[in-house]
């Protein structure tokens, strides 16, 4: 078996599609800017505003991947902060990838058994999600970001296909008035809080030494955010028109219920075309996480990283059946809602910022290297 | 060693073939008094060249034995020493002379053999294009290829691979366009064999491919020289093998499959319609019982009403639960196709009528599957028809589709394509990736020749994964 | 090894396990329409399952009946569905109800409250049309099939479809009654279903009870809330479509404009069928008085005219089009007027415009909405066009000059 994340080349197409879906499958699955933030009608602006505060607390990070952009994420945080902290970061932030992954994978299990399979025992779906993404991840980066380039374009033209089908039933007048229910700062608010969700500017530094075109870095990372953004925000934004804005509310996946208004003459079942197509989306995610939460193991005690994903797998697995045999997920998402909060702003915005400081002043020594 | 004396000669010889009986061993004497002796394998030799240009002189003028080269009418005529080599030659076709008190074999080349004559091959058929169709013989396949490229760089390396069949095979590349590093791979590769007996080129397909278990070759292979010209001058290498019509050909990508030879040769407009439905094909080979099923199973709120309620009805005296109806469905088709392959030709009409039959009218009528199930599974076949070179891969995708379709819906197919599909791009031929241009995506390639089939105008490009340098093919003609 | 053990694995979950969710056509109870009642204080499901023998091909001949009714009750939606499983041998499917029927008395008690179920599980579609029973149960009202199709679902299912034709019907999915249920300052509405004797000529054949009733969904439920308060007639029904920018087709009759004034020329009305519609509500606070404003913008195309008018003259088109906007306004005038008194609730979605115009206004005055509604002023603006006269010009009983 073959370590195959050394000779792999990403071209800046590949990557950028899969940040994109990284980031839209979140979005699109239980759209949690509608449910936690106070937007009522308002919320496409919450989201136009968070592509501010996204690019602003992603600085730090983004700003050491291209001072140092032969390595990832793990490599660098050695250099920077020395042998044992940087050990200490990198379990730190393998925990994230490992949490990161259960988060998606229980939600994943849960639509599938809501909308989907409503008798099916957890344990069949949650396996068959984990072969899956074990398959993916012994191909390595090659194979899963050669899939993302070709899939994803089908994702995304599938998922605004669906928005144009609906087109009949739309009624803007629903957006209005702009600004009269909710004060700007519970928007500013709303938006800091989006641009936290999205974890994926971890990914992206991690996949930085593989690019073929080092400076594609700051390209994909405005890009991806500004493209991912507004297709939420259209797809938000078609939700609501439609569904009506306190009935999003009220649901669990807007999405899937806008799927399900939506029809061709005497075809009605769209919402399973849709959940084929955001299937897909989801295990790349769910493999993308998987993947690197190996690499990070491999790191800290550099064995293969390939040795890792069975082991890592059956863990996850149990996790989650322990976790979605008890209680469903979206309540206890709620109630962990700050426990994420605060993990993410640790993650993306007080260690990078630490290390950024670290780095200022030993930027002599490191100089060199 | 070659010994002095001829009977000594004879008796080594006859030993080595162990006293088959197909060796002729002829001992005679010229008029100047000079004893000889030729030894061949009946069935090799052209028994008019033997006499007239062989025998005749020698037996009417040998006087020096140093002089038999001036005697022998024949363009190549080697001498040998050693009887390994003596040995090995004879079986492949040369005459080999031993002359009393010389210590060396004269081997002639007059070799000509029993073939089959060039026809059109029965797996690829044309409706316009050449319709000559490579045969058994190597030496006929290379003229073949060398009169469609008359170039003093199409080059041929020699080979002989197998043990006990020492087959001939032959490496064939045209020098500045080909891909040196492929080609340094294909030599690398081919020298390691080392196996009893090579019989077709399947089996050095086998013994070189990247990925054996894989569920798509990498190694695509053609039985018509046009076919194999097109591929080796977009730099590719061909693989001849003695023996068998199908030459091989490396690297492969998965597009090719789709395409026949056929598409570059009528207008591009049609060919674009043709490929794009043979794209269609692809899908619907392996998808649609798959997704027949799960409709049927589990999401049967995607169905039409209308057809839902006569879709229930059909099914009500049916006993078999929906996935062993379609696996019934498709055993019984497996077998007409490879009863139709080995059946006796006077037999065959009977078999296509009794087969529609059964497996139409009659099954349905039974009360053993509904109507629907039928349609579905022969358009799947008959789909899978459009693609040949694809075949082998698709009769089990689809049925591993089946299997999770039946199991777990929509979710189950889309789990079996990720899996397809990761595993598809992941494949390297020859260190090409095997998904170009779809993966690692190039425009040019795209546009141009996957789904539609742009001008030959317009293809003003080789493939530029299959080239380390050398990328223009043409300088286009109608230049705005 | 690895793979060997990876693939006992797969081979056991595959073989060793069921399908818990496939479910074959033939355990399906498809159902199509379904009706809800309130029977001795519970709730009584009332389900029509199609027979699917009736459509495979060998009962092409026989009298077998298309459809299966099947009743149960329980306390919530819910429980009088899982009733039915002990009486009927297939289990209810209802993702291809394209109607639901409410009775008049579970309208009364509170829609949106008890309707929990049938949006909180995967199998109801929610664009399934909303129906209330008028003075009957459900029950009742299910299983009248007097037109071609031979379920009655599908009956009761192209009527309500053919709201394109005639905008006196309310087309009404789950989806838009809550919407205009969430909506602050407006009141939801649904479609009605109303069960009628055949009192033409009996040409039909005498076959059963059930062919001398028929259906009829003229008219309009109106809600308080989520709870029934009051119907709405034919007349009424369009003037409320009108407003709310729902029409999609139908025609407008009115008397014919023509110059001689004779007693007999009250007989003669022209219609003209509507191409497209586009409506524009208004609110306006003048002197402290809150006005409400409809302007509706009407392309038509002319349908027949009965009387002495040449249509092939600009000035006698202008004539039809004041004529027919006339008959509009006041249609609409006197919907507005009834609403406004007898029901007293706002269910134009006046109040949403309101709060779109004077956002802060609205959050002192919102609770007393409806109450400034009924006392507000109303004026309407209709401007229609025609644009096109058909394949005649002059009426056909007028000889032309030689």
């Amino acid at each position: 078996m073959k370590n195959t994340y050394e000779k792999v080349k990403l071209s800046y197409n590949q990557v950028l599609l899969l940040i994109i879906v990284l980031r839209l499958i979140l979005g699109l699955t239980y759209m949690p800017v509608v449910h936690v933030s106070k937007g009522n009608q308002d919320t496409w602006i919450i989201l136009l505003l968070s592509i501010i505060y996204k690019i602003i607390f992603n600085f730090p990070l983004i700003y050491l991947s291209n001072k140092f952009n032969n390595f990832n994420l793990l490599e660098f945080a050695d250099k920077i902060m020395g042998k044992f902290l940087g050990t200490i970061i990198t379990m730190f932030y393998t925990i994230i990838f490992l949490l990161a992954n259960i988060l998606f994978v229980t939600i994943f299990v849960e639509v599938l058994d809501v909308a989907l399979f409503p008798l099916t025992p957890t344990w069949f779906n949650t396996v068959l999600a984990f072969i899956t993404c074990a398959y993916i991840s012994y191909k390595g980066l090659n194979g899963l970001c050669r899939f993302g380039e070709t899939v994803v374009p089908i994702i995304i033209g599938g998922t605004f296909f669906l928005v144009l089908l609906g087109v009949n039933n739309f009624d803007f007048s629903e957006l209005l008035p702009i600004l009269s229910d909710s004060s700007f700062k519970d928007l500013n608010l709303g938006a800091m809080n989006t641009s936290f969700r999205f974890a994926d500017i971890l990914i992206l530094v991690m996949i930085t030494p593989k690019l073929t075109n080092k400076k594609d870095l700051n390209k994909i990372f405005i890009n991806s955010t500004i493209y991912s953004i507004l297709m939420v925000t259209i797809l938000i934004v078609a939700t609501q028109i439609t569904l009506g804005v306190e009935y999003t509310k009220h649901a669990n996946f807007p999405f899937l219920i806008y799927t399900r208004t939506i029809s061709i003459g005497e075809i009605y079942g769209f919402d399973s075309l849709y959940i084929g197509i955001w299937i897909m989306g989801n295990i790349m995610k769910i493999s993308a996480y998987l993947y690197f939460s190996t690499i990070a193991l491999e790191k800290l005690t550099r064995k293969n990283n390939q040795v890792f994903i069975i082991p890592v797998s059956i863990i996850l697995i149990i996790l989650t059946i322990f976790i979605k045999d008890r209680e469903p997920i979206l309540p206890i998402a709620g109630r962990l809602n700050a426990i994420i909060q605060i993990l993410s702003i640790i993650a993306i915005i007080i260690v990078p910022s630490i290390m950024l400081i670290v780095y200022y002043f030993r930027r002599k020594r490191l100089r060199n290297t | 060693m070659v010994s002095k004396d001829i009977k000594v000669n004879k008796e080594k010889i006859l030993t080595c073939f162990h006293y088959t009986s197909d060796l002729t061993t002829y001992e005679f004497e010229s008029n100047y008094g000079i004893k000889m002796l030729i030894c061949y394998i009946e069935g090799f030799i052209d028994r008019k060249i033997l006499n007239d240009d062989i025998l005749k002189p020698l037996v009417l003028g040998l006087k020096d034995r140093e002089k038999i080269r001036q005697l022998i009418f024949s363009p190549k005529i080697e001498e040998e020493i050693l009887f390994e080599n003596i040995v090995d030659e004879l079986s492949h076709g040369k005459l080999a002379i031993f002359v009393d008190g010389e210590e060396k074999a004269y081997l002639v080349e007059i070799s000509s053999w029993e073939k089959r004559s060039i026809e059109q091959p029965g797996a690829e058929a044309v409706v316009r294009g050449p319709k000559e169709g490579f045969i058994e013989d190597i030496a006929v396949n290379k003229v073949l290829l060398r009169r469609i490229i008359r170039s003093n760089n199409l080059v041929f390396e020699n080979y002989k691979l197998g043990q006990q069949s020492k087959k001939a095979v032959s490496i064939a590349y045209v020098k500045g366009v080909v891909n040196e590093d492929v080609l340094e791979e294909v030599r690398r590769r081919l020298s390691k064999i080392n196996i009893d007996a090579i019989l077709e080129s399947g089996n050095i397909e086998e013994l070189i491919e990247d990925k054996p278990m894989g569920l798509f070759s990498t190694i695509s292979n053609a039985e018509k020289p046009d076919v194999v010209a097109a591929k080796i001058l977009e730099g590719r290498v061909a693989i001849f093998t003695d023996g068998t019509p199908h030459v091989l050909i490396v690297p492969k990508l998965f597009i090719e499959g789709l395409q026949t030879s056929e598409d570059y040769y009528i207008r591009p407009h049609y060919a674009s319609v043709l490929r794009f439905l043979r794209t269609l094909s692809l899908f619907i080979s392996i998808f649609l019982p798959g997704i027949f099923i799960a409709l049927q199973l589990y999401h049967q709120e995607m169905i039409p009403t209308t057809l839902l309620i006569s879709a229930a009805g059909a099914r009500e005296g049916v006993p078999l639960p929906a996935v062993l109806e379609v696996f019934i469905m498709i055993i019984a088709l497996e077998l007409t196709k490879e009863s139709g392959l080995r059946l006796p030709k006077s037999i065959g009409m009977t078999v296509s009528i009794v087969g529609a039959l059964i497996l139409g009218q009659a099954a349905v009528q039974a009360g053993i599957v509904s109507g629907l199930t039928v349609i579905v599974v022969s358009i799947a076949a008959i789909a899978e028809f459009t693609i040949p070179d694809l075949a082998n891969a698709l009769v089990i995708a689809r049925i591993v589709i089946i299997v999770l379709a039946g199991f777990a819906g929509i979710y189950g197919i889309t789990i079996g394509f990720i899996i397809m599909a990761v595993h598809t791009l992941s494949l390297e031929s020859f260190g090409v990736a095997y998904g170009w241009p779809i993966a690692p995506r190039d425009w040019e390639g795209l546009r141009k020749d996957t789904f539609t089939r742009a001008p030959i105008w317009k293809m003003v490009f080789r493939p530029k994964v299959l080239q380390n340098y050398n990328y223009r093919r043409q300088v286009p003609p109608r230049k705005k | 090894m690895k793979r060997k053990i990876l693939t006992t694995i797969l081979a056991t979950i595959i073989f060793l396990t069921g399908c818990w969710d496939a479910r074959e056509l033939n355990e399906l109870g498809i159902s199509l329409v379904i009706g809800f009642d309130i029977e001795d204080d519970k709730v009584l499901i009332t389900a029509e399952i199609i027979n699917p023998v009736y459509s495979s091909e060998e009962a092409k001949g026989d009298q077998i009946q298309s459809v299966e009714y099947v009743q149960g009750i329980g306390n919530t939606i819910l429980e009088a569905s899982r009733d039915i499983t002990l009486k009927f041998d297939r289990r209810l499917f209802i993702s291809h109800n394209k109607v639901v029927i409410f009775g008049e008395e579970f309208a009364k008690r509170g829609l949106v409250k008890n309707i929990d179920q049938l949006l909180r599980e995967r199998e109801h579609r929610e664009t399934a049309k909303v129906l209330i029973a008028k003075g009957a149960k459900a029950y009742e009202v299910m299983g009248i099939s007097s037109g071609v199709e031979q379920i009655p679902a599908n009956y009761i299912a192209e009527i309500v479809n053919n709201i394109k034709y005639n905008p006196k019907t309310g087309d009404v999915n789950f989806i838009q009654f809550l919407k205009h249920y969430y909506h602050e300052g407006r009141h939801p509405v649904a479609g009605v279903v109303e069960k009628k004797s055949k009192d033409e000529i009996n040409k039909v054949g005498n076959d059963g009870s059930d062919k001398d009733y028929e259906l009829t969904t003229l008219g309009m439920a109106v809600f308080k809330g989520d709870k029934l308060v009051g119907y709405l007639n034919g007349n009424d029904t369009k003037s409320v479509n009108f407003i709310l920018n729902k029409i999609r087709g139908g025609i407008i009759t009115f008397p014919t404009p023509s110059e001689n004034q004779e007693a007999e020329n009250l007989r003669d009305f022209s219609s003209t069928v509507i191409i497209e519609n586009k409506t524009k509500r208004d609110v306006e606070i003048i002197d402290n008085k809150v006005i409400l404003k409809a302007k509706i913008n009407l392309k038509t195309s002319m349908g027949e005219i009965i009387g002495d008018v040449d249509v092939s003259n600009t000035e006698n088109i202008k004539k039809m089009e004041d004529a027919c906007s006339k008959a509009i306004e006041e249609g609409i005038s006197l919907a507005v007027k009834r609403v406004q008194e007898e029901f007293k609730v706002d269910i134009f979605g006046f109040g949403v415009e309101f709060h779109k115009k004077y956002p802060d206004k609205w959050k002192e005055i919102r609770d007393d909405w409806d109450q400034i509604f009924s006392e507000a002023e109303f004026q309407i603006n209709v401007n229609t066009k025609i644009i096109r006269t058909g394949l005649i010009n002059t009426p056909l009983f007028k000889i032309k000059v030689k």
